[in-house]
């Protein structure tokens, strides 16, 4: 586990709210020198605690406008199977996020389409056709909310 | 894009909350006192069998139970909680199909 200091939570809070902000500007902003700020931002990067940079895109504005959540509980279960269907459902464009959970379904997936319509397109054609793919469960994404998380 | 497991938070908990529909202010009042957690990360409302969602990350198993007992059992119009725990992230780029 990776321990920070007040100084590096400022700045990962401050670089969570614009990643773009260089490091003489953030090291003003905190009281810093610019090579200070730079060599605590390079550490984040080095220790994988800050993981990426990512464009936060306007899916509606770019004409996507539904996202849907799916529940998905496999029929058939064994090694075999989770890996044709990882493999499958990950290589299906309109399928934004694949996570694996424990309850009441197996995997849980982001699925943005243009409209119902194409919705029903992706299920339909993508979805369902999916290997060993079982009970599914749809869940329109009315709106959604990143928080900061615990910085600090 | 923080990494929260390279910070200790290796516990991460989707918790879908069914609310009291009786109550037209339900999800305002609720999201509210979501976003006072700050181990939520987000919170998502749906239509469907699931009303809202929060994606909830803790240290380790004690200290999900914590939360989930000091924090979340606390918040506004709650008639059912679900949780499902994630185990992997098999593709989470969010790419869009441009």
């Amino acid at each position: 586990m990776i321990e920070l200091d007040s100084v590096d939570r400022q700045i990962l809070r401050a670089l969570s709210e614009d990643a773009t902000q260089s490091a003489s500007a953030l090291g003003r902003a905190l009281g810093l020198s610019q090579p200070a700020t730079w060599r605590r931002i390079k550490r984040l990067r080095e220790t994988g605690v800050i993981a990426g940079q990512r464009l936060d895109l306007d899916r509606e504005r770019l004409g996507f406008g539904v996202a849907v959540f799916l529940g998905v509980k496999l029929a058939t279960k064994g090694r075999v199977s989770l890996e044709d269907f990882e493999r499958a459902v990950t290589a299906i464009p309109e399928v934004q996020t694949v996570e694996h959970i424990l309850g009441l379904y197996d995997y849980r997936l982001r699925v943005v389409a243009r409209d119902i319509s194409d919705f029903e397109r992706v299920l339909r054609r993508r979805i369902m056709t999916l290997p060993g793919v079982g009970d599914v469960e749809a869940n329109v994404l009315l709106s959604e909310e990143r928080r900061p998380g615990p910085i600090g | 894009m923080i990494d929260w497991r390279k910070l200790g938070y290796a516990v991460e908990v989707s918790l879908r909350v069914t609310l009291d529909k009786a109550q037209p202010r339900a999800f305002e009042e609720f999201a509210q006192a979501a976003r006072k957690i700050p181990e939520v990360l987000e919170i998502q409302s749906f239509l469907g069998r699931v009303d809202t969602r929060l994606s909830v990350i803790a240290r380790d198993m004690a200290h999900y139970q914590q939360i989930y007992r000091e924090s979340i059992l606390g918040l506004p119009h709650i008639a059912d909680v679900e949780a499902l725990m994630h185990v992997a992230r098999i593709k989470s780029d969010e790419a869009l199909p441009l």
